[in-house]
């Protein structure tokens, strides 16, 4: 209990930190969105009046603490360029990111465990070597080629799956899913890689533990003692499970561009061109905000896995 | 006909290519209900005995040679089920490792109504009744109320009793014990080896206890068998053994432990280094550490001899 309030407490500051460099990195180049909404031609009193009426004429720190004390109300606000409610955006785009994230982390784990369990039992023969070397393969590719590899190869040469965007859940379950294959594939392979990795060497470690020698030694059957080999070896894979699927929001911005889907990659890169500071902020918080919930579970659930830990 | 007979025995890891022996053809019988000592130092081979009759040599180790009886019934050549389903029933062990030789993660009672249940057909109710049981035998206070309790939760010596209580739950005829309190505080040792000692008396089972330490030995066994570089020297009563060894290297190992009253500084230490497994001539392994070596000691392996009760192996023994 206390060290969950820690962990919260941890997190809240990691945000604030967060909060602060973007604000402070935004801030270093002094473009007004004035420029974007008012036009290249605008005037100078135009641009002051403009930077006037959103605050941005203020002091940095009376800035950021505007923001702050109105997020900690739990208001996104209003875009300073089109003036849409920033609420609205992220609901639009986040459901998509989340959807991608979650596909991406289950296909992970549906592939990498059994992939690492297979590898471990057969330590060094050639399903090993294969899976090892299919990871190293994993990891070394970037996710926007492996991307184009993929439509390449689903799209444009077996056509089963569309090239790139979005089908909503209302067109149709499965022309929905369809379209979700690559973008998951893209986003989940390089994690395939590192939880199969990590299972592999979580259980060939449990493998070669005395209390693993006991269970045969007390003639307990296979299947048995494969249960007790994969509970203690849970911890590591559930942690390095956990942290993948916070990672994987910072990597899904990039696959929603390869695969032009509307989700919040495209709200920040919109938000970024048009110099949008307070929907910069709010997207890169949300997205650091998932990450931290990744890692409080994957520590809670790593307290919850081990007795030791638990007292 | 003895409960367990090891004949010739060879044990063997492959290393570069060839096969590097650590066992080297030991025999030895022990009749049920018999307690014997299986003794020598770190590197003897003594370890790799235990865990062959038992089929649990570290891979790629294997027996080369020779055959294990276990109530007349050949376990070299027995099938994986069948050994599955004699170790922790009629044969079974306890490891060194007291401290990690429980699963961290499962309540002792969970581990220790699997085995029972693996065994004894029992539901899974009386299993736990049985396990209480068990608990109760190796001196477990409130056995019943402990069942939940994860390993971490218990000291190193009652580790090793809930390890033993595994152990005898379902009733060993022979229980192997190797080096069961090296990982133990002394005064723990002590209680441990008590521990056995009354469990043998109170079941009725056979015990190989493996050890270096001759003084617990003594304390149990009724026999006892030396090892040395992978071969047996000698193989007699407890008795006979402490009064009148045959051996150089049992005498040379007995006179080993101090006793109180010796003057500081008289500790008799054998000279020279353990043997290095495969790099063993074809004579006696001890033949280089040996006091009264003869010429033919390096070059020929000694024949094991009887005496009534006592087996010896060594050329200078011979009359």
């Amino acid at each position: 209990m206390w060290a969950l309030l820690s962990r919260l407490l941890g997190s809240a500051a990691v945000l604030v930190a967060v909060s602060l460099v973007l604000f402070a990195l935004i801030h270093a180049n002094p473009v007004s969105p004035a420029r974007v909404v008012l036009g290249n031609d605008a005037s100078e009193e135009d641009i002051a009046q403009f930077d006037a009426d959103n605050g941005l004429d203020r002091p940095v720190a009376e800035q950021y603490l505007a923001w702050a004390s109105r997020s900690l109300r739990g208001e996104f606000g209003r875009s300073l360029v089109d003036d849409t409610s920033i609420s609205r955006t992220i609901a639009q785009t986040m459901p998509v990111t989340v959807e991608l994230v979650l596909w991406a982390f289950l296909l992970a784990l549906v592939l990498a465990i059994p992939l690492g369990i297979v590898s471990a039992l057969h330590e060094d023969r050639w399903v090993d070597h294969l899976a090892r070397a299919l990871a190293t393969v994993g990891v070394s590719i970037p996710g926007f080629w492996l991307g184009l590899m993929l439509i390449a190869w689903g799209a444009v040469g077996l056509g089963w799956f569309p090239a790139g965007g979005y089908v909503p859940w209302t067109e149709g379950a499965l022309p929905h899913l369809r379209s979700m294959v690559l973008p998951a594939m893209a986003l989940g392979l390089y994690y395939v890689a590192i939880i199969s990795r990590m299972t592999r060497s979580a259980v060939a470690d449990v493998m070669m533990a005395d209390h693993v020698r006991v269970s045969r030694a007390m003639g307990l059957g296979r299947g048995r003692i494969m249960v007790y080999i994969l509970r203690n070896a849970l911890s590591p894979i559930v942690t390095v499970a956990a942290m993948s699927f916070g990672y994987m929001f910072g990597w899904a911005l990039i696959v929603e561009q390869v695969f032009t889907l509307p989700g919040m990659s495209r709200a920040l890169l919109n938000a970024i061109f048009r110099r949008d500071y307070i929907v910069i902020l709010d997207v890169v918080l949300i997205i650091t905000a998932f990450f931290l919930a990744a890692n409080i579970v994957a520590d809670l659930l790593y307290r919850l896995l081990d007795p030791r830990i638990a007292e | 006909m003895a409960l367990l007979e090891v004949r010739d025995l060879h044990v063997g890891f492959p290393v570069a290519g060839r096969m590097v022996e650590v066992v080297r053809g030991v025999t030895f019988s022990i009749e049920a209900g018999e307690a014997l000592g299986l003794v020598g130092e770190s590197g003897s081979g003594k370890s790799q005995t235990a865990l062959a009759i038992l089929r649990l040599l570290r891979h790629p180790g294997r027996v080369t040679r020779g055959s294990v009886r276990f109530e007349g019934r050949e376990l070299t050549t027995a099938s994986e089920a069948a050994m599955r389903s004699l170790r922790g029933s009629s044969l079974s062990i306890v490891f060194q490792d007291a401290l990690s030789g429980l699963n961290p993660v499962f309540p002792i009672g969970t581990q220790l109504t699997d085995v029972i249940m693996a065994h004894r057909g029992l539901s899974r109710r009386a299993a736990r009744d049985a396990a209480v049981e068990a608990l109760g035998l190796v001196g477990i206070r409130d056995a019943a109320g402990r069942l939940g309790q994860y390993p971490h939760q218990f000291s190193g010596g009652m580790r090793q009793r809930v390890l033993i209580a595994m152990a005898v739950a379902c009733r060993p005829k022979l229980l192997i014990a190797d080096e069961p309190t090296t990982a133990l505080d002394v005064t723990v040792q002590a209680q441990i080896v008590a521990l056995l000692h009354d469990l043998r008396a109170r079941l009725g089972l056979a015990l190989l206890f493996i050890t270096h330490n001759l003084d617990l030995m003594a304390e149990i066994c009724d026999r006892a068998v030396v090892l040395y570089g992978g071969m047996m020297m000698e193989d007699a009563p407890v008795g006979a053994l402490f009064a009148a060894p045959l051996q150089p290297y049992s005498r040379a190992l007995l006179e080993c432990v101090p006793r109180l009253g010796d003057r500081a500084g008289s500790l008799r230490p054998i000279e020279g280094a353990s043997p290095v497994p495969g790099r063993l001539g074809p004579g006696c392994p001890f033949e280089p550490r040996c006091g009264v070596a003869l010429d033919r000691c390096a070059a020929e392996r000694p024949p094991e001899q009887r005496r009534g009760d006592h087996r010896v192996a060594c050329w200078a023994a011979a009359s």
